[in-house]
């Protein structure tokens, strides 16, 4: 189980070369996550979700609160935690000099997985993301779709318990999205917890367990998809999160 | 338009302005940041200062003084020619920028003329640095008046042109032929190192054509005079004279009539740049724009031999290094290429000359070891300056560099993994060093030892210096490799910490003379040992804290 705690985020915005001011990018954030659980982040751009899961990944350090997972914490517990975790953070091209076999070899001995279950490993997860294709050339030359079933290949090596997963079809044709979904769903029944941060509605509404809506840094409601639909008097989530904020969204 | 260009192309190479999290991040540096930067460069001054100082004294007493000048110009115009063969092939083909250029409605010149701009103001802020310091040294030693200054400066601004557009045009040939090369990093590598071919071969090549028609003599007063070796420059690059006899004479006239003679020759030289560049730049290009490597299958051996973390963490940095081009030629290569280089000066000397050297660096050696066995450290460390592997270590990573906080290996680790690389570098290139001092000199093994492991542990701590910068002050926003590996303030840095290490050699050398060797050697060993412990512990403490702006 992930839990986050009253997890605040604070951040110092320059306005001119003399002036700045500060900012919450995550105010008071709350929420649990449990085993076989897909919990969806949702909100605009700029709402504060890739701040929550770099926090939630042990990339930022909260300004207060904490985060748990089973009950360990960071501070006591760094390592272990992460070699636990799987975060994948938008479409980026690591090391795209490699090719994406030596990327995912290079990811498991990181991560110290013996030799022989990450070569059955990486053949799984090669036939389920279907990279046979292109296994053995460089992550440079590859398509958007392709390099982030790369991404999402890399971070799985390991076979990790949590998978935070921030954005991970934003930008993807309708086949690729499609196998990475299929593929969080297929995880979830092998009981892995998932934070899944998308502002595709209609995609969270598809796979979340639970919802959390965020916007301007703060939690705007918390639920299932269909409670949220429900409490909101809505017939999808775009509508129940128009209907939250009062129809307009995040104006800066 | 081509001023407005330049601007453009100037930004985008420089990207100063970076967004992190949507938020525009004006770069405020604290009072603290502002004074360590007076105080380097103040040091950095009095290393020029002292350096300059004894180097004019010296040409002084023997009526030499202005071979000084001409010493000065020649390293800043190598500078120029090494600078150029490096930014030329990326300013010009490999700019992210290519495509979306050449849909606007820009004439080819406007084009060609800006990416030329961009280099040229490039060499001119290497030229201020490198050239005008040691030059505005000479004239307050020599109390210079306003026409010197006038035509120093003059000359630094015009000298960099030819050089860059010969360079150019040299890449642009290479690059006219891009259609056969399917694998562009390949064939970027591939250009960049026979560019270096080149301008070696070129170098080497002047020398062995005059040797060919000066008698042995001639060729030993050429070499053993700086001033000779302009004469030898002038026939190729006659700006480069022009520009040198306009300082020496210290006369107006003069100094409109060379620097008339300047500006006609380079402009001859850029219009025909300009029309050969028409014809050549966008062929190239064009070529460049749709060579991008084809997706091969391969085996791959499985190795059996079980790793650890460490080795597969540095055997990946290496991998990055040496596959990416621009990091190889950027952050790789000079480790090798300017010993080489080194190597090849002593090499085009004649045999008598080298024996008179070897004789009188023998004799220094009996009389004044510590001399000798500080000043291999020395120029030991010199090289290390040129070593961009550990200043760029995250840097280099990019927008990626959040990878290194959500692996489960601890940072501090991490941080030694990244330095590891820049050590080896060291150690190939202080190897060749002491090669060529063992050849040269009969230096004992155990002397080089003692000089190889002192060496080596000024390099750990100029590398963890180096890391710990480009951690303050990373450039992670970047949209070519390039911007890390030159279009970055930080690369200042190894440049500092080499000129202090210099520093300290030739303080303890300097006021621990009466001392042997070995007491002064195990000085400057206790120093840096210390030194890299204190960075080592800061390094562990601070690791979270260091790592901050990754985000």
């Amino acid at each position: 189980m992930i839990k986050v705690d009253k997890v605040k985020k604070k951040f110092i915005k320059y306005k001119s070369k003399t002036e700045k001011e500060e900012f919450l990018a995550n105010s008071n954030i709350s929420f649990e996550a449990n085993d076989g659980e897909i919990v969806g982040i949702l909100g605009p751009n700029g709402a504060g979700k890739t701040t929550l899961l770099r926090i939630t990944a042990g990339i930022l350090e909260p300004t207060e609160g904490t985060v748990t997972f089973d009950g360990l914490n960071y501070k006591d517990n760094e390592i272990e935690i992460k070699q636990n975790i799987a975060y994948l953070s938008g479409n980026t091209k690591l090391y795209d000099t490699l090719s994406v076999y030596e990327l995912l070899k290079m990811c498991s001995d990181i991560y110290g997985v013996e030799k022989e279950k990450a070569e059955k490993r990486i053949k799984e997860l090669t036939k389920i993301l279907n990279m046979e294709g292109f296994l053995y050339g460089k992550i440079a030359n590859l398509s958007t779709g392709q390099t982030q079933r790369v991404n999402i290949a890399r971070c799985l090596v390991h076979n990790p318990k949590y998978y935070i997963l921030d954005e991970a079809t934003t930008g993807l044709d309708i086949i690729s999205s499609q196998i990475i979904l299929d593929f969080i769903k297929e995880e979830k029944k092998k009981g892995k917890t998932i934070l899944y941060s998308t502002h595709y509605m209609e995609e969270a509404e598809n796979i979340c367990d639970k919802v959390i809506m965020i916007n301007k840094g703060v939690v705007i409601k918390t639920g299932t998809p269909d409670e949220i639909k429900r409490d909101t008097n809505t017939t999808n989530l775009r509508d129940s999160f128009f209907s939250l904020v009062g129809g307009v969204s995040n104006e800066e | 338009m081509t001023f407005l260009l330049t601007k453009i192309f100037l930004k985008s190479s420089m990207q100063k302005i970076t967004e992190q999290n949507g938020i525009k991040d004006v770069r405020k540096k604290s009072k603290a940041q502002i004074t360590l930067y007076a105080l380097l460069f103040a040091y950095l001054i009095g290393i020029m200062w002292f350096l300059s100082t004894k180097m004019i004294n010296v040409l002084k007493e023997i009526n030499a003084e202005t071979v000084f000048i001409d010493l000065v110009f020649m390293m800043v115009f190598f500078l120029n020619i090494l600078q150029t063969v490096f930014s030329s092939i990326n300013l010009l083909y490999f700019s992210k920028d290519t495509d979306s250029i050449l849909s606007l409605p820009l004439k080819p010149y406007q084009i060609i003329l800006a990416r030329t701009n961009v280099m040229l103001i490039l060499e001119f802020a290497v030229n201020i640095l490198i050239g005008l310091i040691p030059l505005i040294i000479y004239g307050v030693k020599l109390n210079c008046n306003a026409l010197y200054y006038i035509s120093v400066i003059i000359g630094l601004m015009l000298l960099p042109i030819l050089p860059v557009i010969i360079v150019s045009l040299i890449s642009m040939v290479i690059m006219s032929f891009s259609k056969i090369i399917k694998n562009k990093n390949k064939f970027q590598l591939f250009t960049t190192l026979i560019m270096l071919v080149l301008v070696i071969a070129f170098s080497i090549g002047i020398t062995k054509i005059d040797s060919e028609t000066m008698t042995d003599e001639q060729m030993a007063q050429t070499l053993t005079s700086a001033g000779s070796f302009t004469d030898m420059l002038k026939t190729y690059f006659p700006t480069f004279g022009f520009l040198v006899n306009s300082i020496h004479s210290n006369n107006i006239l003069t100094l409109i009539l060379e620097t008339v003679k300047t500006i006609a020759v380079t402009f001859i030289g850029v219009v025909i740049y300009l029309l050969c560049a028409q014809k050549l730049y966008f062929k190239g290009l064009i070529g460049s724009l749709y060579s991008g490597e084809k997706t091969k299958r391969g085996k791959v051996k499985i190795k059996a031999k079980s790793k650890r973390l460490g080795i597969i963490y540095v055997f990946k940095e290496l991998k990055i290094l040496i596959r990416n081009p621009v990091y190889l030629v950027q952050c790789v290569l000079p480790a090798l290429i300017f010993p080489v280089l080194f190597i090849g000066l002593i090499f085009i000397a004649s045999d008598e000359e080298l024996k008179g050297i070897t004789n009188s660096l023998a004799l220094m050696l009996n009389f004044n070891k510590p001399l000798i066995l500080m000043g291999l450290v020395a120029i030991m460390q010199f090289f290390a300056m040129f070593i961009y592997v550990s200043i760029t270590a995250i840097s280099r990573e990019g927008k990626n560099a959040t990878f290194i906080k959500y692996i489960p290996v601890p940072l501090y680790k991490q941080y030694i993994y990244k330095i590891i690389p820049n050590v080896l570098m060291n150690i190939f290139s202080t190897l060749i060093v002491l090669g060529i001092a063992r050849y040269l000199l009969p230096i004992e093994i155990t002397d080089l030892i003692i000089v190889f492991v002192i060496s080596i542990l000024m390099n750990v701590s100029l590398s963890m210096l180096c890391l710990i910068m480009d951690l303050k002050r990373p450039k992670l926003q970047w949209n070519t490799e390039y911007a890390v590996v030159k279009q970055n303030m930080n690369l200042i840095f190894p440049m500092i910490f080499g000129t202090i290490n210099v520093g300290i050699v030739i303080f303890v050398n300097t006021t621990l003379k009466m001392y042997s060797a070995y007491i002064q050697l195990v000085i400057i060993a206790m120093i840096y040992i210390l030194a890299n412990i204190c960075i080592y512990i800061y390094l562990y403490k601070k690791q979270y804290e260091l790592a901050k702006k990754i985000m």
